[in-house]
């Protein structure tokens, strides 16, 4: 697992691991702009910032990676990327874009492109997995185009305490194989 | 799923794309045309929900994989209305 605290470069951005103090540093910000936190956890409500130390992925760099996504040029990240190593095999994924500048730019897409193929050239991970709540367009149509699967639903999953919504998420995964077949058959 | 169904979903896709409804096959899938990225599948689906009067389950939108798929989702619907 040593090299996903490698940098990782893609053509717009660098991808570069971060310590859990920065990755909290970075992420409590999302907490106070209401559109953002609710896309990436469901709920708007306020979190002290002990709250959300507790929630959020807490990279320790043996099972728990976060990467910040910075553009080529730029020392402010843009948005963050989690890897969550879990049996078997598996490795769940999160990400958010916290610059409104560059949403609806194919950062997703590349990002996640990026931190995928790092992932099966480096490490015995077989099955990547995200929940994404099922409101969420953008992410669902980001996961569809890497070529993820839906697997399954969790039905009145979460809770908005801010706007009583109850959401339901949706459940994708995508395999090794089916990550070799699809960029064999791009190239 | 019938071709009037296949022929809304078509126009859905093609109108929130800027391209003509020939450019919009049934097999499509999402994200495969050029014009189709987040934003434009943020305005498929809510045009969708318009024409559907409703705001669509978690199952429509995670069933929801090409122009056909859309199409068969109308044709589901417009069987409930019936029934």
């Amino acid at each position: 697992m040593k090299k996903l605290q490698n940098i990782i470069v893609t053509e717009r951005f660098r991808l570069e691991p971060i310590s859990r103090w920065r990755a909290f540093c970075l992420s409590y910000a999302w907490t106070k702009d209401v559109e953002l936190i609710r896309s990436y956890t469901g709920s708007a409500a306020r979190r002290s910032p002990w709250k959300w130390y507790r929630e959020m992925v807490r990279p320790n760099n043996r099972t728990k990676f976060a990467h910040a996504i910075m553009p080529h040029g730029q020392e402010d990240p843009i948005g963050l990327h989690f890897i969550e190593m879990r049996p078997y095999r598996s490795a769940y994924l999160a990400i958010a874009i916290s610059d409104r500048h560059w949403w609806g730019k194919n950062v997703v897409q590349e990002v996640r492109k990026g931190i995928i193929a790092h992932i099966f050239e480096n490490t015995p991970v077989d099955r990547l997995c995200t929940y994404v709540r099922s409101r969420n367009f953008p992410s669902i149509f980001n996961n569809r185009k890497l070529g993820f699967s839906h697997v399954g639903t969790l039905h009145r999953a979460k809770q908005d305490p801010v706007s009583g919504e109850v959401h339901d998420f949706l459940i994708f995964e995508l395999f090794r194989d089916e990550w070799e077949r699809r960029t064999w058959e791009e190239s | 799923m019938t071709y009037a169904e296949s022929l809304i979903a078509r126009e859905i896709v093609a109108e929130a794309l800027g391209c003509p409804i020939e450019d919009v096959p049934c097999e499509a899938k999402v994200g495969s045309l050029p014009q189709w990225d987040s934003i434009a599948h943020v305005s498929i689906i809510a045009a969708a929900e318009e024409r559907l009067g409703r705001m669509m389950t978690a199952e429509e939108i995670a069933s929801f994989e090409t122009v056909g798929s859309l199409a068969a989702l109308f044709g589901a619907a417009h069987r409930e209305d019936e029934s």
